[in-house]
């Protein structure tokens, strides 16, 4: 018992001060919403006046622009090089390992709000506390982790 | 864990239609994927190809590469010294067809399309579920990233079939031992097609030996022979380091000003596995993916992520084959820059599909109607969308990327051959003399005397800033349309201008 909590403090105080350098385009709902008129001008002027504009407009519309740039938001949000600068290579490992246990235990709700937790920064959730919340993850994760393994197994 | 095997193998929804006739519904929609004017699109060969054509012309016409070379085993080709069979393989296909686009995409559009029943065998055999294997070949066969590769000549996609085949081979020897040293060669093909292959194979060889577990004892002779075939088909490569190893020092990460290595290694790594790179961008250069794509589908996002699970989950040595070769693949692109690449990274392309395969079962067994009719529907979308930007957009954004315009000016260089004495070529676009030998057909053996200057060759140079003066009459070649006596405007697809031929 006293092993484990060893080496989860030990795991946690690595995670929590990992610091390596990223860089973070910013990237919220306002921007994705400016997005939208160049994108579709440029996308209906390349398929010309020829094309049905029904065809135009199904392909090329404003929904489908902005969920375009959300999801560019997103997953760079969830980009596996920042999340390794941010959280360190355990860090990394432990944010898997609770998605991957979240599926194990069919906790698909749970699942649900694990993934929707990087849209905060497209809602102007500010980055640093973002960055602060992945730790936070990641550490549970070791916990969960930690809680697992057999004594045996050490 | 035997739930989910048992969920696997266990589907109950029964096969009405054949499988059989399934498969061949599947390669019939994947050849035409492939095949739907691929000679016009993507949009122009790329100096690349043409090299490629243009020196198995070469070899056919004469037994000697560009530069006089009898039958090289290194292409020097823009001196990056590329391994032999990307080039040999193109031998027979100019022969056939000639020295023409149809020539050079065709074996890409054949091995692309031969590689969907390949992965229907792999998985069947590997993981003795035939569903999924239908269900994988069905992901391959609709892959934007396998479609455009399988579309113009490039080597991964034959790094990838014959990869594939070796493991495939490998599976079936388990029970025709003989097939181990068919295996060997096919691997070793595939080392002998890229400069990602040299990484990759002998990785993957050794993933087949820890997961696959012949039986060694066994077919001793057999594997012996194997191995033997496969250390042949290396030694080139050994005892030439210094052509070999030639391109890699040129893109390497370890000869490249880029930082700490270490770090740019793992972003390089992870930038393989990054969903902006699979789901939303894809490859950053025009040549590899196309604008709004990523590539994969954005509706396998939540099939990977299930299938991710299940390959993790499921502890048969099979299924840790497939995850150890995810692993492996991006090992030779992040060795090098720019990335992620998706062309040195096409290797990882298979398992993502059968990965994609795993997590719609999975979806299947466990969410039901509920997700798979929005999935239908987003896929449908999804694969609308993709066949619109690749044919509709593509050509007219990414012309430059695929030299468009270059076959038309050679062409029109060609047909006006003996109207002057000389042909004064910018060199504003980069290699324009390949482009010249492949559509004028210039016999290769009045070429191999002149090949090492590449600023000059029988009527043709080749100029930056302003060309030489001279006597003769002559054919300029330039940029910018404030010319006189102008005789032909060449524009791409876009309608941008390209090149001013002019007096």
């Amino acid at each position: 018992m006293i092993l484990k909590a060893l080496i989860f403090i030990s795991l946690s105080i690595n995670i929590f001060f990992q610091h390596g350098k990223w860089s973070f385009d910013t990237c919220n709902v306002d921007i994705a919403k400016m997005a939208i008129p160049p994108v579709i001008w440029y996308e209906q002027s390349i398929d010309g006046k020829a094309q049905r504009t029904l065809f135009t407009r199904f392909l090329h519309n404003k929904p489908g622009v902005f969920m375009s740039e959300a999801a560019k938001c997103y997953f760079q949000a969830i980009d596996p090089f920042l999340l390794y600068k941010i959280t360190g290579p355990l860090g990394l490992m432990f944010i898997l390992y609770i998605a991957y246990k979240l599926t194990d235990a069919k906790q698909y709700l749970a699942l649900l709000i694990f993934f929707s937790l990087p849209f905060l920064t497209f809602f102007k959730f500010p980055v640093s506390q973002q960055i602060v919340l992945y730790k936070i993850i990641s550490i549970i994760g070791l916990f969960i982790f930690v809680k697992n393994i057999s004594v045996k197994k050490i | 864990m035997e739930n989910l095997l048992f969920m696997l193998v266990n589907n109950k929804i029964k096969p009405k239609l054949n499988l059989g006739l399934l498969l061949l519904g599947i390669i019939s929609l994947a050849f035409i994927l492939r095949w739907w004017h691929f000679t016009s699109n993507p949009p122009g060969l790329y100096v690349d190809e043409v090299s490629h054509g243009y020196n198995a012309y070469s070899i056919l016409k004469t037994g000697k590469d560009e530069y006089g070379i009898f039958l090289p085993f290194f292409i020097r080709s823009f001196d990056i010294y590329n391994p032999p069979l990307a080039t040999y393989t193109l031998v027979p296909s100019i022969a056939i067809f000639g020295l023409n686009e149809i020539a050079v995409r065709f074996p890409a559009v054949l091995f692309g399309t031969l590689f969907i029943p390949l992965t229907y065998f792999l998985v069947a055999f590997l993981t003795k579920n035939k569903k999924l294997a239908l269900i994988s070949a069905f992901f391959s066969a609709i892959s934007p990233w396998h479609i455009h590769f399988s579309r113009f000549y490039h080597e991964q996609n034959l790094t990838v079939f014959f990869s594939t085949l070796g493991v495939t081979l490998f599976l079936f020897a388990q029970k025709k031992p003989y097939l181990y040293i068919l295996s060997a060669i096919s691997y070793t093909i595939a080392i002998n097609f890229s400069h990602v292959g040299k990484v990759f194979v002998p990785l993957l060889i050794l993933g087949s030996f820890i997961f696959l577990r012949p039986k060694i004892q066994k077919n001793l002779i057999y594997i012996v022979t194997a191995i033997v075939i496969v250390v042949l088909g290396m030694t080139p490569h050994v005892l030439n380091t210094r052509e070999s190893l030639h391109r890699a020092s040129s893109v390497s990460i370890f000869t490249s000003d880029v930082g700490n290595k270490k770090d740019k290694f793992l972003d390089g790594y992870l930038s393989h596995f990054s969903p902006l790179f699979l789901f939303i961008r894809g490859d950053y250069q025009g040549r590899h993916s196309v604008p709004g794509m990523g590539e994969l589908y954005v509706f396998e996002i939540p099939l990977t992520l299930f299938g991710l699970y299940l390959l993790i989950k499921i502890k048969e040595k099979s299924y840790k084959f497939l995850l150890f070769w995810l692993l492996i693949a991006p090992i030779p692109a992040a060795l090098s820059i720019p990335t992620p690449h998706a062309g040195r990274d096409l290797v990882t392309m298979p398992v993502w599909s059968i990965v994609s395969a795993l997590g719609l079962i999975f979806i299947l067994k466990n969410f039901r109607w509920l997700w798979i009719t929005p999935l239908i529907f987003i896929g449908f979308y999804n694969f609308l969308t993709y066949i619109h930007l690749y044919h509709s957009h593509y050509p007219k954004e990414k012309g430059p990327d695929w030299s468009d315009g270059y076959k038309e000016l050679a062409q029109y260089l060609g047909q006006n051959y003996d109207n002057y004495e000389r042909f004064a070529v910018t060199r504003y676009w980069g290699q324009l003399y390949i482009y010249i030998l492949f559509f004028t057909k210039f016999d290769p053996a009045q070429y191999h005397a002149q090949s090492e200057n590449k600023l000059a060759f029988d009527k043709y140079e080749f100029y930056l800033g302003a060309p030489d003066q001279s006597d003769k009459k002559t054919l300029f070649v330039s940029i910018g349309d404030k010319r006189e006596n102008i005789k032909k405007l060449i524009k791409r697809n876009n309608g941008d201008l390209v090149f001013v031929v002019h007096e």
